[in-house]
């Protein structure tokens, strides 16, 4: 039910192509980047998930 | 050395370890418990540095920083200890906290123990809760005659660790707990379970221990001979994943914070069983959608109660119901009641002294208005003894829609003496009722008292004023409202105490404008069951009571079918605040910090509904209580592609429709929706 950063982004896009005033529900793009960037970067540099899969495969 | 199990639930689990209970291979069973039964909602890190910033706000000019690092070298040297004794590299709270305040403050003041203490239980105890599937999992296992234990690596002495289990109603399914901080071994070096096994005779061979870690709950229990299994969830990593990605972020500002926030409170929320009960998707609105919003404006109105410190707070009826039972849910006390007042009661009051023509004209606003017949509704006036004169001044059917609002029929009518002096003697009476009902209350007897309400005009605020406010027993009064939009009353609200703490629209800000897109069911959410307040009585006994509507208006007829779904999403809503208050007090959290995400929140639930919302939503009714006794109908219909070959009528349709958006919400990708938005930020007046 709570909406993702993405999805906020591309709501208050709204906002930027209408007059309307105040766009305070934006992450923010750069911020935006930056989650996506502490995401990718947990997915593919995360030595505990590498030590995991060491293990598990160690297990069989 | 027996096999090193990887298993990735507790179902799995639950289906190896059946078969060797049954032939009675397992006399022993134990489970480690952070992260394995127990989940926190943050960071340990961040838990243990809110307990440091709770603990340097009760010494004078220390800061967090300071209170942390003598934390950080306390736990230093005491590891070190524990190592230079020969046992593992452990640390015990109950010698770490007089050490730490001794770095801290220089000696060891035993009334900061005790509240670094308090807090550091406090803060751990909110933070934690049981994983999904846990229980299921210690009742399965109740039914085996055989010895389940707990043992956790960690820093609290067993019996605080021991206390906090009990909260979570756990300790009843084990034998024994066990802690490394008590022994001063780990299960991490495999001492720890050395030591159990001296401590409770047990055998190797029939004992399974499953945790979180590979190393301490699998490879070291196995080298000792015990069959250890890692429980490995993906769920579990990815939710702590996140968790840690959520925790840097929310330093970023912005909707950052609410985000980490409300997705702490999910995590918790979610963590329970779902709802199985009849009317569930009610449940899980007011939990999920309205929760948000109402959770937040309590924590606002609870700040500005705080900075204003009225003498008593009136929940006016019958939106200000649900607040007044967040506020008893709460552990804030102020003197507080519920008001049963209504736009119509205290309208009904406020022509005491006679009707203008700008009174006259609020009548109109409602877009079912019907002329002369609204005004009448809307003030309690007598129809039949007004109906002549009407027609003296060009008024024939008293139901037809007063278009031009400053019409010369309705200003000479307004101006005819007679007119008046029935129109007062009426309000006099309404007067006096309110007066007398408002007196028994205790409503003159403050100084100060503050009316909370959901909004959206501040009329009771206005009406209430107006009628009362040269009084020398007024008090001063300040309105806090869900959302406030003062255009009706003129400039009223510029000489007058009303803050709108969700959205105002003063503040010019059009992303809090998306609750006044929907108020309906901000409404709905909010109000209380029984019908609304028509007038009072004297009872026998010379009490003032309310008289509400009875239940067999068209209007009450409707709300009763809706009220089952009401009381559905209060449930919910209830159950957002309770835990929405916990990690607040956890965090430390202030409504300007959640404030940015919620708009989000709720820019998401009114903008882009789901059809299965829609459908719930299209249930519930609205009424008025300005004397109209009109059901308003909610997301009517659905955007049909015929509407396309007459888009004029169509737009006009739309700028009147309750909740424009649902229409659109059967259309795949929200596109429809995101277009409309566009087009109504253009063309709404602000």
């Amino acid at each position: 039910m709570l909406p993702s950063p993405l999805h906020l982004f591309l709501a208050a896009q709204a906002f930027c192509f209408s007059n309307a005033r105040g766009r305070c529900f934006s992450p923010g793009f750069r911020a935006l980047i930056k989650w996506y960037g502490l995401r990718i970067k947990a997915q593919v540099l995360d030595r505990q998930r590498f030590k995991r899969l060491r293990l598990g495969w160690e297990a069989h | 050395m027996p096999d090193k199990l990887r298993l990735k639930s507790w179902q799995t689990i639950q289906h190896w370890l059946q078969p060797r209970l049954v032939k009675n291979q397992v006399q022993v069973v134990s489970l480690d418990i952070f992260d394995t039964l127990l989940a926190r909602m943050d960071l340990p890190e961040n838990i243990q540095r809110q307990v440091c910033q709770q603990l340097a706000g009760k010494v004078l000019h220390a800061t967090t920083e300071q209170v942390w690092q003598a934390r950080q070298c306390a736990e230093k040297t005491l590891r070190q200890q524990t190592l230079n004794q020969g046992l593992d590299h452990e640390c015990r709270f109950s010698e770490l906290v007089p050490l730490w305040i001794k770095i801290w403050v220089g000696y060891e003041d035993p009334a900061l123990i005790s509240t670094a203490i308090e807090l550091e239980l406090k803060a751990e105890s909110t933070a934690l809760y049981i994983k999904r599937g846990v229980l299921d999992f210690l009742q399965w296992l109740q039914g085996f005659n055989i010895k389940v234990l707990a043992i956790s690596d960690m820093y609290l002495d067993g019996k605080y660790l021991h206390a906090l289990l009990d909260q979570l109603n756990l300790t009843e399914y084990f034998a024994a707990i066990y802690v490394s901080s008590d022994s001063g071994l780990g299960k991490y070096s495999g001492r720890l379970f050395q030591h159990i096994q001296s401590t409770q005779e047990l055998e190797y061979k029939s004992w399974v221990h499953m945790g979180d870690n590979p190393h301490s709950d699998r490879l070291k229990p196995c080298e000792l001979g015990i069959q250890g299994i890692w429980l490995d969830e993906y769920a579990e990593q990815r939710r702590i994943k996140h968790q840690r990605i959520n925790a840097q972020m929310a330093t970023q500002g912005g909707i950052w914070q609410g985000q980490h926030f409300f997705n702490q409170i999910n995590e918790v929320l979610h963590s329970k069983p779902a709802q199985k009960q009849p009317l569930a998707e009610y449940f899980n609105y007011g939990r999920d959608v309205l929760g948000v919003a109402f959770s937040s404006f309590m924590l606002g109105l609870l700040e500005r109660l705080e900075q204003t410190k009225p003498d008593c707070v009136f929940f006016i009826a019958r939106d200000g119901f649900l607040f007044q039972q967040m506020l008893q849910q709460s552990t804030h006390h102020y003197e507080h009641r519920y008001l049963y007042l209504s736009r119509q009661v205290i309208a009904a009051a406020s022509v005491a002294n006679g009707l203008t023509l700008q009174q006259a004209q609020v009548a109109f606003y409602n877009p079912k208005q019907q002329g002369l017949s609204s005004i009448f509704k809307v003030y309690s006036l007598p129809a039949e003894m007004l109906k002549s004169f009407a027609q003296q001044y060009g008024f024939t059917d008293l139901t037809t829609p007063i278009q031009d609002w400053n019409d010369q029929r309705l200003v000479d009518w307004l101006a005819d003496e007679q007119v008046q002096a029935i129109i007062r003697q009426t309000g006099l009476k309404h007067k006096i009722a309110l007066h007398e009902y408002l007196s028994q209350q205790g409503f003159f007897n403050y100084q100060r008292v503050a009316m909370v309400d959901i909004g959206w005009n501040g009329t009771l605020q206005h009406f209430l004023s107006k009628t009362f406010g040269t009084d020398e027993d007024y008090p001063e009064v300040l309105g806090f409202y869900f959302a406030l939009v003062p255009k009706l009353h003129g400039d009223f609200y510029q000489h007058n105490q009303a803050e709108g703490i969700i959205h105002d629209s003063r503040r010019a800000n059009d992303c809090e404008r998306v609750v006044a897109e929907f108020e309906e069911v901000f409404e709905q959410g909010a109000r209380a069951l029984h019908g609304s307040t028509i007038g009072y009585s004297q009872s026998t006994a010379g009490e003032w009571l309310p008289v509400l509507k009875p239940d067999t208006a068209p209007d009450r007829e409707a709300e009763l079918r809706a009220n089952p779904y009401v009381e559905q999403l209060q449930a919910g809503i209830l159950c957002h605040w309770q835990q929405f208050q916990m990690v607040q007090q956890l965090t430390g959290v202030t409504s300007s910090d959640i404030l940015p995400y919620v708009y989000g929140v709720l820019e998401r639930a009114v903008v882009y509904p789901t059809p299965q919302e829609v459908q719930l939503l299209r249930r519930l009714v609205h009424t008025e209580d300005f004397g109209h006794d009109h059901v308003l109908t909610l997301a009517e219909r659905s955007f049909q592609w015929r509407d396309v070959l007459n888009l004029k009528r169509f737009w006009q349709y739309l700028q009147i429709e309750a909740w424009r958006y649902a229409v659109f919400s059967h259309l795949p990708t929200g596109i429809a929706n995101f277009a409309l938005r566009i087009a109504y930020l253009h063309a709404v007046k602000k």
